[in-house]
């Protein structure tokens, strides 16, 4: 009964947090502005950001500082309605903190693999250092793989990287790490959800993270396939293996193709493009954009279960903050309104 | 309640009057000009570049969103006429509004500056060390000022660097403090520190002393900027008060100048003549054409419209303007009415009759002495803010009327005694004592509302008759099933059904059922073959109707009359339910304030329940009652006869959007 009391109250409190999102106007009006303060100003007037960039100078602030102290709200939402719904024995919530700590592992690599310089430093969130099992600090002094793996050592990600160490070189197989992490990552939070969750709640959880997992592979698909003209048996053996409703021939007739034409034409057979109109070589990115905040916000809209709606809002803070930043970036480097228009995906 | 009689117009002279007869014209507010070239008019002369007023119509419009003016912009008497003393006044307004809108910012500006360092320097106070020694020092650098709080954990990878931070204060977002470096790796630390967003403020060379001392002299300077700040704001303030009429004039002459210029472009001119051609409400003819006694040499011309023997060929191509005429207590509903379309020229006015109707049916609906008065008195007091306000003036008294029958104020139903109290009332309700309240007598309540339905369609329908008859729609008058033969079937049957099921009086008679139901329901049957037969009409374009087909169809229609004559006076069932439904929401009103206890004592408790209660049902249920009162106008009554489809008088310029 008070479970089921705070599960509407979350409810309640995440599509109100939803209600405050940008809105297809306040993006039209964005992609005008000429300069990051500009953007800033007018995100200071919205609903959503008034209160996060409240403390900012537009006039000086700086287009990272703008995006940490969104990364830190999110971070901030997701903290308030992880305690408010923590329930005993429930895993499922720390999927969240699991993903962010996963990203700054992925990144202390990358940085490790280009010869490490001090930007890592600048974009990290200070914010997760109270809360995460890692060290961060620590990481991001790591210089090789062996100093990473010291760092991580407490953690379950030390076992699954483990493999890739090896000794006397500094470089690792970036994609193979990626992979692991992730593949771990979506097993177990399969798992988690299937010893948490009722019968309804667990499927629309489900559904919502192996949709995640293909459009990962698909996005994979496009960007080795045809940015990086990788063989397809590579991008196959990098891609999380968890099936959904991309099947294994679909996934090979895609990879044949060589083109982002080709593969424009091919998306509509693909289950979740059926709906999206006109994918064209230029939109093969926007396009599983769209998909996924279509589908996010059409679950947080229809769905009645308090995790499921979570997980669905965090998504689309997300897509929001990817918005946000695409206009910072395409403002910052005078790309029109119209170019930064078609990378906006609006749920 | 009537719809206004139009003159067909023609005013024609030469054309260096042109002008000044759009002007008198425009300035009448009592011709409808009609147009060929009405497509090619720009109706915001403020985005035409060739309009020589809209550059000052846009300035006016700027200086009097800054006062804080509101301009209507509707057609307004402008009182002056000198166009260049307007145009030198609003040159004017602008600069000396310029200047003192500058001076605010610029004080804003200094205030925003001073208080950011006011705000670093507070974060300092406890540094007993004076500002100039700190600058003095040689072989250090120092650097105050602000960064994000997320930063500051970061300074820890950077431990081998030479500096030091010193955190003075701290909120959720930003860490106030300074950082000591030396000289030689000032460079360093200062790309450190800027890539973790440390925001450096400038400590300004005229604050001497430690921080203390530059805390008062700030505190001083910020004073005094803020009485300048003041004393200008206030200059602004008067500014909106010496020119709220002013300005008000000189828009007006403006958007005179600018709409008639508009006009004057598209103006029919031959030879060195013009003409402009329109409509004028008949009674005003006389007082129109003597407003034009000025201009000597043009000549107004008219065709009244109502002559129909010679009717002209230019008002057989436009039909004429609508027009409503109502006194003024009717005239607010013109609004519901032309929300559901205007009657057509030849049709009628059916204001009249709808605020009779929506007045009876609210207050019947929401009857309560105090809070019909309370509706009243709120539209009296936003008469000027908001369209319903009148309309809510009327039907609020109307509740109050009601209220008194009920004997309801506020919810207390114990102050005035209520209709059904009374001996002589309930004893021929049928009732051997007082019924305790309105819940008791639900089913007088209900009957009286089908009564009321019953009353409402029969009268909607004698309209329609009537409106028939007046546009020569024989079919329609007689046949039609909400014509004659359909007001006899729908009285008898009601009859038929009160009389001998309710009452128990014999009425049915082989005759009375021959008579009154078969034969109207035939005659709605055959209503297009007798209307044919009657107008003698031989329609070409129609195609030959099979017997069967006829007669399927005829079935169908004739279910579908029975099925409307008893949702629609079933309809009327929601009048009673929203009788009852108010006293049931004041009785939970009562319920929450403590008074439905057998020894009620009133407190702050029962007064504030009794506010918000009643407060909340004024809101919700005044709503909700207006609302679906005017459901029933528009969907039980004005679908029997009202023909939408009049186009609006406008009077010369108010279709402008300036």
């Amino acid at each position: 009964m008070l479970y089921n009391f705070k599960s509407q109250a979350i409810v309640a409190k995440a599509r109100a947090i939803y209600g405050r999102r940008l809105t297809e106007d306040d993006y039209k009006q964005l992609v005008m502005k000429t300069s990051v303060s500009e953007v800033c100003a007018y995100l200071k007037n919205t609903d959503r950001y008034s209160k996060i960039l409240s403390s900012v100078n537009e006039r000086t602030v700086h287009r990272g500082q703008v995006e940490n102290l969104i990364r830190r709200n999110n971070f901030r939402i997701y903290e308030k309605l992880y305690v408010y719904d923590n329930k005993s024995n429930d895993d499922f919530y720390t999927y969240y903190l699991q993903k962010v700590q996963i990203k700054e592992i992925l990144n202390a690599i990358m940085f490790i693999n280009a010869g490490k310089d001090d930007d890592y430093i600048t974009s990290f969130p200070a914010f997760l250092m109270a809360h995460s099992e890692i060290d961060l600090i620590k990481l991001a002094k790591a210089n090789t793989f062996d100093e990473l793996l010291g760092v991580i050592k407490n953690t379950r990600y030390y076992k699954v990287l483990k493999p890739f160490a090896k000794n006397g070189s500094t470089k690792v197989d970036f994609l193979a790490c990626e992979k692991a992490l992730y593949t771990d990552y979506y097993k177990n939070l399969l798992e988690v959800i299937q010893k948490s969750y009722g019968k309804k709640t667990a499927a629309e959880l489900r559904q919502a993270i192996l949709m995640k997992v293909d459009l990962y592979n698909i996005m994979a698909a496009f960007r080795m396939r045809v940015m990086f003209n990788i063989e397809p048996e590579k991008i196959i053996s990098a891609m999380i293996p968890i099936k959904n409703k991309v099947s294994k021939k679909q996934m090979d007739e895609l990879l044949e193709l060589k083109t982002a034409k080709e593969m424009a034409e091919q998306m509509p057979a693909l289950a979740y493009f059926k709906d999206i109109p006109q994918i064209h070589s230029g939109s093969i990115e926007a396009s599983v954009r769209i998909t996924r905040g279509k589908a996010f916000g059409h679950l947080l809209r229809k769905s009645a279960s308090a995790p499921v709606i979570v997980y669905a809002l965090l998504e689309l803070l997300e897509t929001e903050t990817q918005n946000v930043t695409t206009i910072i970036e395409g403002v910052r480097y005078s790309i029109t309104p119209d170019e930064i228009e078609q990378m906006i995906v609006t749920f | 309640m009537s719809i206004e009689k139009m003159s067909f117009v023609t005013i024609a002279g030469p054309t260096k009057d042109l002008d000044k007869a759009l002007c008198i014209s425009y300035d009448t507010q009592a011709f409808n000009l009609i147009l060929d070239k009405e497509g090619m008019i720009n109706k915001n002369p403020v985005r035409n570049d060739n309009n020589p007023y809209g550059k000052l119509i846009s300035e006016a419009l700027r200086i009097s969103e800054g006062l804080n003016l509101k301009i209507e912009r509707k057609y307004k008497n402008p009182k002056i006429s000198d166009i260049g003393s307007t145009e030198e006044y609003i040159n004017n307004l602008g600069k000396t509004y310029d200047s003192v809108t500058e001076k605010i910012a610029q004080n804003k500006d200094f205030i925003t500056e001073h208080e950011n360092i006011y705000k670093l320097i507070k974060h300092l106070a406890g540094l007993e060390v004076d500002f100039e020694d700190i600058f003095k020092c040689k072989m250090i650098s120092i650097r105050f000022g602000r960064m994000p709080v997320d930063s500051v954990p970061k300074l820890e990878y950077y431990s081998k660097k030479d500096f030091v931070y010193i955190s003075f204060d701290e909120d959720e977002d930003w860490s106030w403090g300074v950082y000591f470096t030396s000289k030689a790796k000032k460079q360093v630390t200062d790309s450190v520190f800027d890539s973790l967003y440390f925001e450096r403020t400038h400590i300004p060379e005229f604050l001497k002393g430690n921080a203390s001392d530059s805390i008062n002299l700030l505190q001083k300077m910020l004073a005094e900027e803020r009485e300048k700040l003041a004393s200008a704001q206030n200059k602004l303030k008067e500014l909106t008060i010496q020119n709220k009429t002013k300005l008000a004039d000189a828009y007006a002459l403006l958007r005179k100048m600018a709409i008639t210029h508009e006009i004057s472009d598209a103006a029919e001119i031959i030879g060195k003549s013009y003409y402009l051609s329109g409509y004028v409400p008949t009674r005003k003819l006389n007082w129109f054409i003597n407003k034009f006694d000025k201009l000597e040499e043009t000549v107004v011309t008219m065709q009244a419209q109502n002559n129909e023997n010679e009717p002209s060929p230019e008002a057989e191509e436009n039909s004429p303007p609508v027009l409503l005429k109502n006194n003024r207590v009717i005239k607010p509903f013109e609004m519901f009415v032309n929300m559901y379309g205007l009657p057509s020229y030849d049709g009628i006015d059916p204001t009249g009759y709808f605020a009779i109707s929506y007045i009876l049916l609210y207050g019947i609906m929401f009857g309560d002495l105090g809070q019909g008065l309370v509706i009243a008195l709120l539209g009296f007091i936003l008469k000027d803010k908001f369209p319903l306000a009148p309309i809510m003036s009327r039907i609020g008294f109307s509740s109050a009327f009601f209220g008194i029958i009920y004997g309801s104020v506020f919810g207390f139903e114990t102050i005035i005694t209520p209709f059904f109290h009374h001996e002589v009332i309930y004893k021929f309700l049928g009732y051997d004592s007082p019924p305790e309240n309105l819940f008791q007598i639900a089913n007088v309540l209900i009957i009286f509302a089908l009564f009321i339905g019953v009353f409402l369609i029969l009268t909607t329908m004698a309209v329609n008759i009537g409106v028939s008859i007046k546009r020569k729609s024989w079919g329609n008058a007689f046949f039609g099933a909400n014509g004659l033969a359909g007001f006899i079937l729908y009285a008898s049957i009601i009859a038929l059904a009160g009389l001998q099921l309710g009452l128990g009086i014999k009425v049915a008679s082989p005759l009375y059922i021959i008579l009154l139901i078969i034969l109207p329901l035939v005659v709605i049957f055959m209503r297009e073959p007798l209307t044919k037969l009657v107008t003698k009409e031989k329609n070409f374009d129609e195609e030959k109707q099979s017997v069967g087909s006829f007669i399927g169809m005829g079935f169908i229609e004739m279910f579908e009359v029975g099925l409307t004559y008893l949702s629609n006076t079933m309809s009327f069932l929601r009048v009673g339910g929203f009788i009852l439904s108010h006293a049931g929401m004041m009785l939970v009103v009562a319920q929450f304030g403590g008074m439905n206890a057998p020894d009620p004592k009133i407190g702050v408790g029962t007064i504030i329940a009794y506010v918000l209660g009643n407060a909340i049902v004024i809101f919700i249920e005044g709503f909700l009652v207006g609302i679906q009162v005017l459901r029933l106008e528009f969907y039980e009554i004005f679908s029997r006869f009202y023909v939408a489809g009049g186009k609006q008088f406008i009077p010369l310029g108010n279709d402008f959007e300036i």
